[in-house]
């Protein structure tokens, strides 16, 4: 692999390529050196996450191949590969949770929002107009399970936390970004 | 053909040339002497504080693009701008020196925070020595945005643990143009690109007003904050930090609904900022956990023992993580 190949390979890992950029996976397989690679930058990033396992088994990878080798065929439709390592969460659009959690506390505490404990909320979820209020009657009219579901998802503090990292964020020397474009943005495909 | 006429044939083009660079097409402006990548940074900085000014600027992430009209006033009352988005719902928000309120028509609420007080933001420059460890600056040639001309400034990380920009500044008025947030391979993550930019001596304050009045809004306000000294006794520690950040503010906030507090804890490297909440979680804590993103600010939260830990900034997946993994409750 080419230098270019491998920072295309460690931004994709980091989640940073652009999403019209095709995936390197598919090259990533094709030879022993790429996997090896593959294998090694998953390593680095543990170890700069800070999380590597008390024990690596440098094996498990081939071990696991082997395994599924001996599996009977099973001729079913192909399921979609799983992504190998975690992504950012669909949806997780901050200033959308806002907008859920404001529908929720619109619901119950309306003319008392000051006041009023923090209404549950679900958190992620898309802020489209037709989906948000579809969404609110589903928690208006909850059971118990909804009102459990509603009880374990809290508001998300994420928009509170963007405008208040915001605020911090404008006394630095550089204002690269204007702080507050990413909860005025729409999230239209997340 | 005589001696003397081909003398003067050999002497013209050396006329011309000196006539060339006495006398420049008399289109072109003339060239103004370029800055240094700090001078023009600092210039910047300050004139987009201290400037009465409105325009449209592009903003892309991924596939997307939204576009937006920001208005920014500068008195002696203080700083006020409001940002307004032009495209899908007039989602705005306003910024002054009190509070930032968030308006989301979507679905008729209103976010209501403090904002920084004017003597927190005035501190700039930081020391450039300090971020030039970790970072390089250059000054990549001229360009031309929204019908002006600019100058374009490189930062490029030193290490994968924070972002680039390369920055568009207006040579006259010294404002942002253009800006793109890239990570160390040099892809771009995010872009804003204004189209149009016009500077005034005053804004009225009509302009800073909503355009949706939020009356049969829901308000939904957050309590103020108490600062605490940095460095000072905490309950929680963040035990590590990339090379370069330092903490440099810390405060309690508490919230309204609980009245349980939430510690705010600010590092920066001098040019990135990361912010590390902690809050106490009530309830079933079954909330969402691992990586978060919102263009170039990434985020990562975690559960430690009743509380969730959050580490956000327009920084690396992996720096937040990292930071937000550390985090220790205090002696």
């Amino acid at each position: 692999m080419n230098d270019r190949e491998l920072e295309r390979v460690s931004a994709f890992m980091d989640g940073e390529t652009g999403s019209d950029e095709p995936s390197p996976i598919g090259g990533l397989l094709e030879t022993g050196a790429s996997r090896r690679t593959w294998e090694r930058y998953h390593l680095i990033h543990d170890c700069l996450a800070g999380s590597l396992p008390a024990y690596r088994d440098p094996d498990l990878a081939r071990r696991i191949t082997d395994a599924i080798a001996a599996q009977p065929t099973v001729l079913a439709p192909a399921r979609p590969r799983a992504t190998p390592f975690a992504r950012p969460l669909a949806g997780l659009a901050i200033a959308a949770s806002v907008a859920a959690m404001a529908i929720l506390t619109l619901q119950y505490h309306r003319g008392g929002a000051e006041t009023a404990p923090v209404a549950p909320a679900v958190a992620n979820q898309s802020a489209s107009d037709s989906i948000a209020p579809r969404r609110l009657n589903l928690a208006s009219g909850r059971g118990d399970a909804a009102a459990r579901l509603q009880q374990a998802r809290t508001p998300s503090p994420m928009n509170r936390y963007l405008v208040n990292y915001n605020e911090y964020r404008r006394s630095g020397a550089v204002q690269g970004m204007l702080p507050y474009v990413r909860i005025v943005a729409h999230d239209t495909d997340e | 053909m005589t001696p003397m006429n081909s003398g003067h044939a050999a002497q013209l083009p050396l006329f011309c040339l000196l006539l060339a660079i006495a006398c420049p097409p008399a289109l072109a402006e003339p060239p103004a002497a370029t800055p240094t990548a700090q001078q023009l940074i600092n210039e910047m900085s300050r004139a987009q504080r201290r400037l009465n000014y409105d325009g449209v600027f592009i903003y892309r992430r991924n596939r997307q693009i939204d576009t937006m009209r920001l208005i920014h006033k500068a008195d002696a009352s203080g700083e006020r701008e409001r940002l307004i988005s032009l495209t899908g719902m007039p989602r705005e928000v306003i910024r002054d020196e009190r509070s930032v309120t968030c308006i989301f028509p979507d679905n008729q609420s209103v976010m209501v925070e403090k904002s920084r007080p004017r003597q927190y933001v005035a501190q700039l420059p930081e020391p450039i020595e300090r971020i030039s460890t970790h970072y390089f600056f250059t000054m990549d040639g001229e360009d031309r945005v929204a019908g002006r001309r600019t100058w374009i400034v490189n930062i490029r990380p030193k290490d994968s643990y924070r972002y680039g920009y390369q920055l568009w500044i207006d040579t006259e008025a010294k404002l942002l143009l253009k800006s793109e947030l890239k990570n160390k391979s040099g892809s771009a993550l995010e872009q804003i690109m204004f189209t149009n930019l016009d500077v005034y001596d005053s804004i009225p304050d009509e302009m800073l007003k909503p355009t949706l009045s939020g009356r049969d809004y829901t308000w939904y306000h957050n309590a103020s904050a108490e600062q605490r000294a940095p460095g000072g006794d905490s309950d929680w520690r963040v035990t590590w930090l990339p090379e370069g950040f330092d903490m440099s503010e810390h405060e309690r906030q508490s919230l309204v609904a609980s009245g349980d507090p939430v510690d705010h804890i600010v590092f920066s490297d001098g040019l990135a900022t990361v912010s590390v909440f902690i809050e106490k979680l009530r309830g079933d804590p079954e909330i969402v956990f691992g990586p978060l993103q919102m263009g170039a600010v990434n985020a990562f939260a975690r559960y430690a023992g009743g509380f969730q830990v959050t580490a956000v900034g327009e920084v690396p997946p992996t720096t937040v993580q990292r930071m937000a993994n550390s985090v220790v409750p205090g002696d």
